[in-house]
C-alpha cells in the first residue's frame, strides 16, 4: 500500500514516501513532537525502523520513549510531525489514522490479555472470522511453543506464558510493526533473560518488524539490531549495539550505555594529553590547548603496581585502589587520584589488585571517543 | 440514603484525559441532564415564586418545621453516638459475653426499613399497639402519647445508631495499639488513656458515623410520617396533598436539600481526614482485651436492652400481628399482587440503572475530563436528594409539562432512575477501575473500534459488577417509599406502599406479612452492599 492510497494525500508533509527502488521502511517519523502542557514529552523525532528489524528505544524512565511509542500506536496525537507504517501515512496535521487501523500489534508492561478468554479466544480476538482463522491461531500456538495451552485463561499462565500469548495475539493479525513497551519489566531476572532470548527468535521466525522501549541497556544491546538512544525526548544516537558501545556520539550516550570513564585532559599538538596517556584528537581536530574528555571503558584501563614500575612515576599519574566489585568473570577496581578524582578499571577475576595498591594506569587503546569539556551536551 | 459515598477518585489507575466519542458524552451528558432536573426544577420555581418564595421561606410555620426537623436530627444523633459508642468499644475490645453474636445483633437494625421500624413502634406502643392490648386485662386503656416527636426520636435512633457502631468499630479495629501502650508505658491507666489516647483517635470515626445518622434523619419520610411528626419530609408531603402549592413546597424542598447537601459535604470532608487519623500501615496486631471483670454482666443487660428494641421488638410485633391477623382470617394472597409490582418496577429500575452507569462511569474513569467529573458529579446529585424532593420534583414537572407521562410507569421509573443511578455508578465505577486501560488499548491495536472494544471486552470483563449493581440497586428500589407514594400509576400498589397505607389506618395486621417480606429484602440488599464494599 502507497501513501496514495490514503483518502488525503501528505500535502503538507515532506515527501516521505520512498522510491520504488530503496528498501520500504516499516516506520519513518519526521520532526515527531508531543507536549503535556508544559513538558515537551518527544521533541522532534526522526525515526526510521527497516522492514524486519528490530530497534530498541533506549532510555532513562521520562526521556519520552513510550510517549513515542504511543504516538506511533495512535493512543497520543502528535502536536507537529508525521509518522508513517509501512509506506503509509498514519499521522500528521491533518491525518490521524485510529490505532485499530493503523496495522500495528502491541505488547505491554502487564501482559493485558483479556481476562475473560481463553488462550485461543486470546490470540483469535485480532483475526476475522473466517476458515483460516483456527489455522492461524494453531500457527501462533506452535510458534511461541503454547501447545496444549489453548484452553487455559489468562490466570493460569506463568508471567512469561501471559507474554508468549501476547506476542501470538498481536503477531497473528500480521502487522506490518509489532511494538513492545517494556515487555520483560514485570518478569523476574532469571526469566526476563531467558524470554527476551525467545522473544527474539519468535519475531525472527515471524519475519515481524518490531519497535521495542526500554531502559535496560542490557536488553537493549542483547536483542537489538539497532538501538535508538532517548534523552529528554529527543534521539542522541541511533547505531548499532557495538557502535553504540564503542562510539556514542556524546557524554550522555557514552554514560547511559556500559559504565565510562570520562578523563579530562587536554589538546596538544593534535592529541589529547591525559594523567593515562596520550590519544588521536580524531578528524575534526580540536585546537591546541582546548580542555576536554576522553571515553575509556573499564575494560580498556591496564593497572601498573606503582612498587613494580623501574622508574618512579610522576605523582599525578598515581592512583590507589579503593575499593573491588565483584562481578563473577570480572572485577572493577575503583581507583582515586591524590586529587579525588576516580576511575574505573576491569580485570579478569584471577588478576585482581589489593585494595590500598598504588597503580598507574595506561590504556590499551588509541583511538577512542573525545568529547570537548564544559559542553553538558557532548559531541 | 448514602450507604454508598462518592468514591474517591484514584488518580493511578486513569489514563491521560483523552476525548471521548461523541455518543459517549452524549449519553453521558443526557444522564447528567436527568440527575440534574429535580433540582434545577426547584429553583425555577422558587425563582418564579419571587417574593412570596422568601415570604414562605421565613414564615412562622416554615421556620418552626425547620426548628422541628433540626431538632429531631440533634436528638437522633445525639442518642446514637450514646448508644454507638459504646456499643462499638464493648463488641471490639472487651470481654463481654457473648461478644460476637452482640457484634452481628448491633449492625442487623440497618436492614429495617424506617417505615417498617415506624410500623413496629406504632404496632407496639401505640394506641391499641400489642403492648396495649396485653395490658388491658390490667385496666390499661391508654398509654404515654407515642406520636409526635418522642415516637419519631425512637423510631430513628433505633434502626440508624449502627451507622455510628459501624464506623466506630472500624475504627477501633484499624487503630494501632502501640498508642495505647505508649500511654499505658507513660504511667497513665486504663481509664486515662481510654480518654486521652483511644478516644479523641476515634474523633473523626464518630462524627463520620453521626452525620451519616442524622442524614438519615433529615431524609427520612417513612417514621416521621407514620409517627406524625411534622419535620420537612412529612410537611412537603402534607403541603403538596392540602393546596398544591407549588411554591410553598419547592421552598420547603429546597431548605432541606440545603441541610442534606451541607451534611453530605462535611461528611466527605471528615472522611477524608479520618484517612490520616489510621495509623501505619497497620501489621494488624489485635490490640488487647479489656477485662470487665464484674462489669461484665451491665454491659451486657444494657447492650441486651438495646438489641431488644431495635432487633427483637420489630420481628416480635410482626410476628405478633402476622399470627393474630392470619388466626383472624386476615387474607395473605393480596399481597401477591403488590409484590408483583414492587418486582416489575424495580427490576425494570436496576436495567435502566445499570445501563445508564456505564456512559457515566466510562466518562468518569476513561475520559477523566472536565465533561467526564462534570458528568460524574451531576449523577452523584442524587445522593443529596431525599426521595420525597425527587418526588415532587418530577410532580411538578410531569403535571405541568408532561401530562401523559405523569402517574405512568415510566415516569416512576425516571424518578427510581434519579434516585438510585448513583448506587449503580458508584460499583461500575469500582468494577471498571480494576479493568486495566492497556486490556482496552490491546483490543485498539487489534483492528476494534472503541465501541467494540467496550462490548466486546471491557462489558464482558466487568460483568459480576454490573450484576451486583443490578442487585443492589433492585432491592433498594423494593424499599422505596417516598418516590413511589407520589409517582406510582393509579392503583399501582406496591409492598412499601401497602405497609405505610395499612399502618397510617391501624390496620397493623394487614401490614406484617409485607413488613416481613420488606426486612428479607432488606437484609439481601445488606448483605450485598457489604461484600460489595470489602471487594
Amino acid at each position: 500500500m502507497s501513501a496514495g492510497t490514503v483518502g488525503r494525500p501528505a500535502v503538507t508533509m515532506p515527501p516521505m514516501t520512498d522510491q520504488a527502488d530503496e528498501p520500504r521502511l516499516a516506520l519513518h517519523t519526521l520532526g515527531l513532537s508531543k507536549r503535556f502542557g508544559d513538558v515537551v514529552a518527544v521533541d522532534g523525532v526522526d525515526l526510521d525502523v527497516r522492514r524486519g528489524e528490530f530497534l530498541s528505544v533506549l532510555g532513562p524512565s521520562g526521556s519520552g520513549k513510550t510517549t513515542l511509542l504511543r504516538l506511533v500506536a495512535g493512543f497520543e496525537r502528535s502536536d507537529a510531525g508525521g509518522i508513517e507504517i509501512d509506506g503509509r501515512a498514519v499521522a500528521g496535521p491533518r491525518i490521524n489514522v485510529p490505532p485499530e487501523k493503523r496495522r500495528i500489534g502491541m505488547v505491554f508492561q502487564e501482559s493485558a490479555l483479556f481476562p475473560h478468554l481463553d488462550v485461543t479466544g486470546n490470540i483469535a480476538f485480532g483475526l476475522h472470522r473466517g476458515g483460516d482463522r483456527a489455522a492461524r491461531v494453531a500457527e501462533m500456538v506452535a510458534l511461541v511453543g503454547l501447545a496444549g495451552l489453548q484452553r487455559r485463561m489468562p490466570h493460569e499462565l506463568s508471567g512469561g506464558q501471559q507474554q508468549r500469548v501476547a506476542l501470538a495475539r498481536a503477531l497473528a493479525p500480521d502487522p506490518a510493526l509489532i511494538l513492545l513497551d517494556e515487555p520483560f519489566n514485570a518478569l523476574d531476572a532469571t526469566l526476563r533473560a531467558q524470554l527476551r532470548g525467545e522473544v527474539r527468535e519468535i519475531l525472527r521466525l515471524a519475519d515481524a518488524t518490531a519497535l521495542l522501549v526500554t531502559h535496560d541497556q542490557g536488553e537493549a544491546l542483547e536483542i537489538s539490531d539497532r538501538i535508538a538512544v532517548m534523552q529528554s525526548g529527543r534521539i542522541e544516537q541511533v547505531s548499532t549495539p557495538d557502535e553504540l558501545y564503542l562510539r556514542p556520539v556524546n557524554r550522555f550516550v557514552a554514560g547511559f550505555v556500559g559504565e565510562a570513564n570520562l578523563v579530562p585532559g587536554e589538546v596538544r599538538h593534535g592529541e589529547v594529553q591525559t594523567m593515562v596517556g596520550r590519544f588521536r584528537a580524531g578528524a575534526d581536530s580540536l585546537a591546541d590547548g582546548v580542555r576536554a574528555e576522553v571515553l575509556l571503558r573499564p575494560e580498556q584501563l591496564h593497572m601498573l603496581p606503582v612498587d613494580r614500575l623501574a622508574t618512579s612515576p610522576r605523582p599525578e599519574t598515581v592512583l590507589r585502589v579503593v575499593r573491588r566489585v565483584f562481578h563473577g568473570s570480572e572485577v572493577h577496581h575503583v581507583l582515586r587520584s591524590a586529587t579525588g578524582f576516580e576511575l574505573e578499571a576491569a580485570t579478569s577475576s584471577s588478576a585482581t589488585v589489593e585494595i590500598g595498591t598504588e597503580v598507574i594506569v595506561h590504556a590499551r587503546a588509541r583511538e577512542v571517543p573525545i568529547y570537548p569539556a564544559g559542553d553538558e551536551e557532548g559531541a | 440514603m448514602a450507604t454508598i459515598a462518592p468514591p474517591r477518585v484514584a488518580r493511578r489507575n486513569a489514563t491521560r484525559a483523552s476525548a471521548p466519542p461523541a455518543w459517549l458524552v452524549g449519553a453521558g451528558v443526557l444522564v447528567a441532564l436527568v440527575g440534574l432536573l429535580p433540582i434545577a426544577y426547584l429553583l425555577i420555581l422558587a425563582v418564579a415564586g419571587g417574593g412570596d418564595a422568601i415570604a414562605a421561606a421565613f414564615r412562622d410555620r416554615t421556620l418552626g418545621v425547620l426548628g422541628r426537623t433540626l431538632l429531631l436530627a440533634a436528638t437522633v444523633t445525639t442518642a446514637s453516638v450514646l448508644v454507638g459508642v459504646p456499643l462499638a468499644w464493648l463488641t471490639t475490645r472487651t470481654d463481654v459475653p457473648a461478644r460476637r453474636w452482640l457484634a452481628v445483633l448491633t449492625v442487623l437494625p440497618l436492614v429495617v426499613p424506617s417505615y417498617v421500624g415506624g410500623y413496629a413502634v406504632v404496632a407496639a406502643f401505640g394506641p391499641r399497639g400489642a403492648l396495649q392490648s396485653a395490658l388491658e386485662p390490667f385496666g390499661v386503656l391508654r398509654l404515654p402519647e407515642l406520636y409526635g416527636f418522642p415516637g419519631a426520636a425512637l423510631a430513628l435512633t433505633l434502626f440508624s445508631f449502627p451507622y455510628v457502631v459501624l464506623s466506630v468499630r472500624g475504627a477501633l479495629l484499624r487503630t494501632d495499639p502501640a498508642f495505647e501502650e505508649v500511654s499505658r508505658s507513660l504511667g497513665r491507666g486504663a481509664w486515662r488513656t481510654f480518654f486521652t489516647v483511644t478516644l479523641p483517635q476515634l474523633r473523626p470515626a464518630i462524627a463520620a458515623g453521626a452525620l451519616l445518622v442524622a442524614l438519615y434523619s433529615l431524609a427520612d419520610f417513612g417514621a416521621v410520617s407514620l409517627l406524625q411528626f411534622d419535620s420537612f419530609t412529612r410537611a412537603i408531603y402534607v403541603q403538596y396533598r392540602a393546596s398544591f402549592d407549588p411554591t410553598l413546597a419547592a421552598v420547603l424542598a429546597l431548605m432541606l436539600v440545603t441541610c442534606t447537601g451541607a451534611i453530605l459535604f462535611a461528611e466527605s470532608r471528615i472522611r477524608g481526614r479520618a484517612r490520616y487519623h489510621r495509623s501505619g500501615s497497620g501489621a494488624g496486631r489485635p490490640a488487647p482485651i479489656v477485662r470487665l471483670g464484674g462489669w461484665r454482666w451491665p454491659a451486657l443487660a444494657l447492650s441486651f436492652l438495646v438489641v431488644a428494641l431495635s432487633v427483637i421488638l420489630p420481628v416480635a410485633t410482626i410476628a405478633f400481628w402476622l399470627i393474630r391477623g392470619v388466626s383472624a382470617g386476615e387474607p395473605l394472597t393480596f399481597v401477591w399482587g403488590a409484590t408483583l409490582n414492587s418486582v416489575i418496577a424495580s427490576a425494570l429500575a436496576a436495567v435502566l440503572a445499570v445501563v445508564v452507569s456505564i456512559p457515566v462511569a466510562v466518562l468518569a474513569v476513561r475520559h477523566r475530563g472536565f465533561v467526564g467529573i462534570l458528568v460524574e458529579r451531576a449523577t452523584y446529585a442524587g445522593f443529596a436528594l431525599p426521595g420525597i424532593v425527587i418526588g415532587l420534583a418530577f410532580v411538578f414537572v410531569a403535571a405541568r409539562y408532561l401530562p401523559w407521562i405523569y402517574q405512568t410507569l415510566p415516569l416512576l421509573l425516571i424518578a427510581y432512575l434519579v434516585r438510585f443511578a448513583p448506587e449503580a455508578v458508584g460499583i461500575t465505577r469500582t468494577s471498571l477501575l480494576q479493568v486495566s486501560p492497556r486490556i482496552e488499548e490491546a483490543a485498539r491495536t487489534l483492528g476494534r473500534q472503541p465501541g467494540a472494544v467496550l462490548r466486546d471486552v471491557t462489558l464482558p470483563i466487568i460483568r459480576p459488577g454490573l450484576a451486583a449493581a443490578a442487585a443492589l440497586v433492585f432491592l433498594t428500589a423494593m424499599k422505596e417509599l417516598p418516590t413511589t407514594i407520589l409517582l406510582a400509576p393509579t392503583g399501582f400498589d406496591t409492598l412499601a406502599v401497602r405497609i405505610w397505607s395499612a399502618t397510617s389506618e391501624g390496620f397493623f395486621a394487614r401490614a406484617a406479612a409485607p413488613a416481613l417480606l420488606m426486612i428479607g429484602v432488606s437484609a439481601a440488599s445488606l448483605a450485598l452492599l457489604l461484600r460489595q464494599e470489602r471487594h
